[in-house]
């Protein structure tokens, strides 16, 4: 589950940059990452930097980013790993965590400085299809709601939860994410029709 | 003058289910008349909302069994009905999709081709309908509940609806925000048709009701009538509302 965004914004110049400029630069950032060598190599050393000056100049919590960085960690190593069952593949690994990284360092910073809507509202205007937009809105609609309502269930099993194993935890667990599947799918069917009501075709 | 909704032996059987959720139904709606559609849970009236905005059944009947404004509910008139109906569903979070409160409201008209000034100054007068002029900005996930069923209510008045359809408008809302949302709905013009548990409501709004039981439609009538009629509203899962208890049935209206 995604931690509670709770650090308060700072208003730097950054926040108040066009959107569709911030845009253009995440995607030149990471980009230009994605085609750096598949090695560690020198060259890292230039998008680092660049997010390192954006990460000062956007006054974003050493804290925040940790935690934010934490939560998508599990996934990059994970794909990381994968690459390690090449042969002779360690500076793949390592070349696959930098760039995970600092592709997510790039997408980070563009969240922290614009509002997802203006996102939203910048991507709309450079025309990418309809249906991922809506795709997208949706998602960003929805998380919170969905965090939500498994916070309310973890609650409500704790609540009711006398013995504490890790076995149970993770018993726990599981219960809470088919159970949030099953409302989720039965969520969308009536977010369809409510959709539909309105002329969405 | 012909009826805003009319409704004829309409039934409905859900998919790979063996009895019907709505069983040959028939009534009708004026315009300007607002109408409680009462029933215990799984009485059908989800069901026969869905069918009055064309959301039910999958494939329209050639027949047609629904008409609004005296215009026949079939895949040809589909869109415009679904403009005429306006449909408040019970759970705001499933019908406010948009990132934000304007963009929200601006769906509906969105899919009519409203743009640029035309569509801001619409969103500008249903949100100012609604009281909620200056929420344009905010997003609906940090709004109250209350608040989220203005907006729901701004989002299907943007269509510009002729008959509003609403089901369980007053549920989870606290007493401030139920009274407030009442008299929003006495404030609007048009036909009405309010699906709900909330007895005091209905006696407050509605000039008639209908009481549905298994799909079927079991009592029609004015309202304090009916729900004053204490064998009927227990034999079908209801009760009569406090404020009828000790009133004579062709007393005058409660709160007038």
């Amino acid at each position: 589950m995604l931690p509670p965004v709770t650090e308060p914004r700072r208003e730097t110049f950054l926040h108040r940059a066009p959107a569709r400029l911030k845009l253009l630069l995440a995607f030149v950032l990471i980009l230009g990452t994605v085609l750096l060598p598949r090695k560690a190599h020198v060259s890292y050393f230039a998008p680092a930097a660049l997010l390192l000056v954006l990460w000062l100049l956007a006054r974003m919590p050493l804290g925040y980013t940790l935690r934010r960085l934490l939560v998508v960690e599990w996934f990059i190593l994970g794909m990381a790993l994968l690459t390690l069952l090449a042969p002779a593949s360690f500076p793949l690994f390592l070349a696959a965590l930098l760039k995970s990284n600092l592709c997510v360092m790039a997408m980070m910073l563009l969240t922290w400085t614009t509002p997802f809507q203006d996102v939203l509202r910048e991507l709309r205007r450079l025309r990418l299809p309809g249906v991922m937009l809506t795709t997208l809105a949706l998602m960003y609609r929805y998380l919170p709601l969905l965090g939500e309502e498994s916070r309310r269930m973890q609650r409500a099993r704790a609540c009711r939860t006398f013995k504490r194993t890790h076995l149970f935890a993770w018993q726990n667990l599981a219960a809470i994410i088919g159970r949030l599947f099953i409302r989720s799918t039965e969520r969308a069917e009536r977010i369809y029709l409510a959709m539909c009501a309105r002329g969405w075709r | 003058m012909r009826a805003a909704v009319e409704v004829r032996e309409l039934s409905y059987r859900y998919p790979g289910r063996e009895t019907l959720a709505l069983d040959n139904l028939s009534f009708t709606i004026g315009q300007e008349e607002c109408i409680g559609l009462l029933g215990p849970n799984g009485a059908g009236k989800s069901t026969l909302l869905l069918h009055l905005n064309g959301l039910l059944p999958e494939h329209l009947p050639s027949k047609p069994t629904i008409w609004v404004n005296g215009e026949p509910l079939a895949p040809t008139t589909l869109d415009k009905i679904r403009q005429n109906v306006g449909l408040l569903f019970q759970d705001p979070d499933d019908q406010l999709i948009s990132a934000t409160v304007f963009e929200d409201v601006a769906f509906g008209p969105g899919q009519l081709g409203l743009e640029g000034p035309i569509l801001r100054s619409l969103v500008d007068h249903c949100l100012g309908q609604v009281g909620l002029r200056g929420f344009e900005d905010r997003q609906p996930h940090r709004l109250s509940h209350g608040e989220k069923r203005r907006v729901c209510l701004a989002g299907v008045l943007a269509c510009k609806p002729t008959v509003l359809i609403l089901d369980e408008p007053s549920s989870d809302l606290d007493p401030r925000g139920r009274r407030e949302f009442k008299g929003l709905l006495q404030s609007l013009p048009g036909a009405k048709l309010i699906a709900t548990h909330d007895l005091e409501l209905v006696v407050d709004l509605c000039s008639r009701v209908i009481i549905l039981d298994d799909g079927k439609l079991v009592a029609e009538g004015p309202t304090v009538k009916l729900l004053s009629d204490e064998s009927l509203m227990l034999a079908h899962g209801l009760e009569k509302p406090h404020s009828l208890l000790h009133r004579h049935p062709h007393g005058p209206m409660p709160g007038i």
